[in-house]
């Protein structure tokens, strides 16, 4: 992501695959041996993070494709204490649940999906003034039980980038409040809006600090997911005065410690906000819908180089087979393999519809791309 | 109804303003002005806010609290409303279909609807196509909406429509898919009437269709 010489662009899947994509490629081929395991848990923590069952962690499967890899340093941002899980009930296909981040959950039992989410823990500001309790970054459960001058010389030899996310204001916004309300609260509650941001700003500095000034981090970013295939969830104008402040500090606590790599993950159509992400500090984006109009391509020739990529591969291009995988990779990376400062890689966790057949065509037509036959 | 009086409740849906809009309600009822005029004026403003969606001047959370405050104000009008012109337009049936949690998008064409003078059945999430024909063959709608926001829900969508043309519903009701996975290249391939780039559009397709 300098722009520097290399021998081939990253070869991997940044977002990963959908639990329920990799359990039909069983049956589609993959050895049952290669094992499944949730992104969360590390072997020095012993914590996760209340998460979706997605598999971006996944070390057997990464290495049985042979694809390369990124370290998740594992800092837990969620509530301590967790709120306590209860499934309220319980079909064949699904179940109704108060996860561990307060949050009433539909989820499916026969695939994994995104969940519906019924119910949310801050509906007013007494609400709020419970949950900051919750959210002690002093905690010492945010870190692996192993933090240690050990775990940082570890870290400080790793051969791959290591890095992290975090929920960020949007994200994080909408978690405790549920997007409709959160969105109401912007003309109904300004006031708590910047509150909210305000605390959740000083919480991820604290809470990030031991590992940044550690100087072992590559990159960081933030999770927001405010975009959709019509555009950003608020305005422009909505983003400048109620994000963009916190943005900076953020960004600049990250950026004075030498963190190179500062991302934005927000699924669907995002250009609107490129230009206030950047202003912000954000220097890459990701995940770069193609369905939604994102375009690896045409945003680099808009950005240049102060705009790093990740993703931007049709996932239907995967599902519809050969023609429309060579189709895609041949429009869109002679010129990105060259221009450099871009991380090939489909554009969200790889859905269930993609045969796994196809998805090892992808795989030999990248590294044909990458120059790594 | 004086020209201010609609330009007070025009106004006050545009810029979202629950408090304006309760005091042009209840000012224009006040002076006898027919709910169904002031709901006009009301229906207006919101037609504005759809063109300012689309125009990206507003955006998803304007259109959120747009579809607020207009509920507010129909619930002022309930009581004095005619129910025949409440609900003037006829039945939607709407649901993310099976497999899909989704239910923003969802909600946001039911609110619309809902607020543009439909009657609207919603089946919620995770809907079967069994769901959705038993719920036409109940209702009698005049459409059938579909949300499906993942690329796997559309083979959802397609189940749904080849049982309502199974169960002979089909040439009965309009069909109009929305959602993140929806395109014009599906919605022909499937045979649906419409497929909506977005609540807004797809709001007023269903009321060109009512008006046809």
């Amino acid at each position: 992501m300098r722009f520097q010489k290399v021998d081939h662009l990253p070869f991997c899947e940044y977002l990963g695959f959908w639990e329920e994509t990799v359990n039909k490629w069983y049956k589609e081929g993959l050895p049952t041996w290669v094992n499944i395991t949730w992104s969360g848990p590390s072997e020095y923590t012993g914590t996760g993070c209340p998460g979706s069952k997605s598999l971006s962690g996944v070390s057997m499967l990464t290495d049985y494709l042979g694809l390369e890899k990124k370290e998740k340093f594992p800092i837990d941002f969620g509530p301590f204490p967790r709120f306590p899980r209860k499934v309220l009930e319980e079909t064949e296909r699904s179940y109704t649940e108060i996860d561990e981040s307060g949050v009433k959950r539909l989820s499916m039992k026969v695939a994994s999906t995104i969940p519906g989410f019924l119910d949310y823990p801050i509906k007013t500001r007494e609400d709020f003034e419970k949950i900051k309790k919750r959210f002690d970054p002093k905690d010492i459960r945010r870190y692996p039980k192993a933090w240690s001058e050990e775990l940082v010389d570890f870290y400080k030899e790793a051969t791959v980038p290591v890095g992290f996310t975090f929920p960020g204001f949007f994200g994080q916004g909408r978690t405790w409040m549920g997007l409709k309300n959160f969105l109401m609260t912007f003309f109904r509650d300004p006031k708590l809006i910047h509150e909210m941001f305000d605390f959740w700003t000083d919480f991820l500095i604290d809470t990030m600090k031991p590992v940044i000034e550690a100087g072992i981090i590559d990159f960081a970013g933030y999770w927001e997911d405010m975009s959709y295939k019509n555009g950003p969830h608020i305005s422009p104008s909505h983003f400048r005065e109620f994000m963009l402040p916190y943005y900076h500090r953020v960004s600049d606590f990250l950026n004075k410690n030498g963190v190179e790599t500062i991302t934005v993950d927000t699924d669907g159509d995002a250009s609107l906000l490129i230009p206030l992400f950047l202003e912000g500090g954000v220097n890459c984006l990701y995940p770069l819908e193609v369905q939604a109009g994102m375009d690896p391509v045409k945003l680099r020739k808009e950005y240049g180089r102060k705009l790093l990529l990740i993703g931007g591969l049709d996932k239907k291009a995967l599902a519809d087979g050969e023609q429309a995988i060579r189709t895609e990779l041949d429009r869109k990376l002679p010129y990105m393999v060259k221009q450099g400062g871009y991380i090939p890689s489909v554009d969200h966790l790889v859905p269930s519809d993609v045969p796994y057949a196809n998805y090892l065509f992808y795989l030999e037509e990248l590294k044909k791309h990458l120059g790594m036959e | 109804m004086s020209t201010e009086q609609s330009r007070q409740l025009t106004d006050a849906i545009v810029k979202l303003d629950s408090t304006a809009l309760e005091k042009a309600c209840r000012g224009a009822l006040a002076s006898g002005v027919p709910a169904e005029k002031v709901l006009d004026g009301m229906t207006k403003g919101m037609d504005i806010v759809g063109q300012k969606y689309e125009d990206r001047e507003y955006f998803l959370a304007e259109l959120i609290m747009a579809g607020e405050v207009m509920k507010e104000g129909i619930k002022i009008l309930q009581p004095h409303l005619k129910g025949s012109r409440a609900r003037g337009h006829g039945k939607v049936v709407i649901g993310t279909v099976r497999g899909d949690l989704h239910d923003i998008g969802k909600d946001l064409a039911a609110t619309l609807l809902e607020t543009s003078g439909f009657q609207v059945i919603d089946l919620g999430v995770d809907v079967a196509a069994e769901a959705f024909v038993e719920a036409t063959r109940r209702e009698k709608p005049k459409i059938v909406a579909m949300s499906a926001l993942l690329t796997v829900s559309l083979n959802e969508v397609e189940n749904t429509v080849k049982a309502l043309k199974e169960t002979g519903l089909r040439e009965k009701v309009k069909v109009i898919i929305g959602g993140a996975a929806a395109s014009e290249q599906f919605g022909k391939k499937i045979g649906v009437d419409a497929v909506a780039a977005d609540a807004v559009q797809g709001a007023r397709i269903c009321k060109e269709w009512a008006s046809a």
